[in-house]
């Protein structure tokens, strides 16, 4: 090739143009098509690892979906055997405290009132919460003149000390052991 | 070409065959350019196709499968030197490797053939790739763009910047 001839434009790519590219090996040819007809039916043929993932997520939900089945029976079964409803613990606890306090009829009006109030709530409400609205319910009841909290706590500060510490356990069991004492005395 | 494409999708051998016949040629020539070797050429270019196999359902969305096949050989040769953890190897003295004319009879071919191999050699890989695309694979700007992911503009600069170091390289090394 001489250098001079470089200079006419196209030239380069001329000289380029006159070569000619190997070619790929002709047995290569065989081995490629048939390692991909290989391959095109491999993928055609069930997968039976995919089968199982597949079959093990529809039992998953559907295991999840019949335990939701069952519960909401049960829970149904439950409420025609024993009642309307079951009441949450934490009122059927405020319940016995105010109970302790008061008398049924008020706590029985206090669970009614705080299980219209968890109803209407659309999240469940946290214990922080149901103690805020049961203060809140209790407050409003003081300004309608019932003086009632006020007077008992007054009668009894150790009741007060466990109402006001939020120590329920320890004001029913108070309450237990002042009625036992009572009994004794009578 | 869309029906090519299609069948291809579609899982039909006999596009597979069809695609090998139009662009095998041209496809081992440019990976033995990029791997420095015919044997690593091969292995990429069963590579290339087995992942067209495997992810053929792409291919329903791709409107030239020629350049498409290009890109795929291309991460495949990527990732081949990656592997291998090696860089390709010099062309120099090895033209019979990339020109049939490097290993006939006719003694000015032969030269020929060498003197290119020597001169594509010295050349960058960015602008020996676009050389090779252009010429050897026969693409088109826009394809070369496509299967470089470069703007066409730039790859129409690449080719001259190219061509003007060949014509240099020539003229320095009395080629």
């Amino acid at each position: 090739m001489n250098s001079e001839q470089h200079d006419i434009p196209g030239a380069v790519e001329r000289q380029l143009r006159l070569l000619t590219p190997r070619p790929a090996p002709n047995e290569l040819r065989q081995s490629v098509l048939v390692a991909v007809s290989r391959e095109l039916a491999a993928s055609r043929r069930p997968r039976w690892d995919r089968r199982i993932a597949l079959a093990a997520t529809v039992l998953l939900v559907a295991s999840a979906v019949l335990n939701i089945i069952i519960i909401r029976s049960g829970e149904r079964r439950l409420a025609r055997i024993l009642g309307p409803e079951a009441m949450p613990l934490a009122i059927v606890r405020c319940g016995e405290i105010i109970e302790g306090v008061t008398d049924n009829e008020t706590a029985q009006r206090v669970q009614r009132q705080l299980l219209a109030m968890s109803r209407a709530t659309t999240a469940p409400a946290t214990k922080n919460e149901q103690l805020r609205q049961l203060q809140q319910r209790l407050n409003e009841w003081a300004l309608e003149g019932g003086d009632w909290l006020n007077e008992k706590t007054l009668e009894d500060s150790e009741m007060d000390r466990y109402w006001s510490s939020g120590r329920y356990r320890g004001a029913l069991k108070y309450r237990r052991d002042r009625q036992l004492a009572s009994e004794r005395t009578a | 070409m869309n029906g090519l494409a299609r069948r291809l999708s579609l899982g039909d051998p006999a596009a597979f065959d069809e695609l090998y016949d139009a662009c095998a040629d041209r496809l081992h020539h440019y990976l033995c350019l990029r791997l420095g070797s015919r044997e690593d050429a091969s292995d990429v270019l069963q590579e290339t196709f087995l992942r067209l196999a495997r992810s053929r359902s792409n291919l329903a969305r791709v409107a030239d499968p020629i350049a498409y096949t290009f890109v795929v050989a291309r991460n495949e040769a990527a990732r081949w030197l990656s592997r291998t953890s090696r860089e390709r190897s010099t062309w120099a003295g090895r033209a019979d490797l990339l020109f049939e004319e490097a290993t006939c009879d006719d003694t000015n071919a032969v030269e020929r053939a060498d003197q290119l191999a020597i001169a594509l050699d010295r050349l960058e890989d960015e602008l020996s790739e676009v050389i090779e695309l252009k010429i050897y694979a026969g693409l088109t700007f826009a394809e070369v763009a496509h299967v470089t992911g470069l703007p066409p503009g730039t790859v129409a600069t690449r080719y001259r910047r190219a061509i003007s170091k060949l014509r240099e390289i020539f003229v320095r090394e009395r080629l």
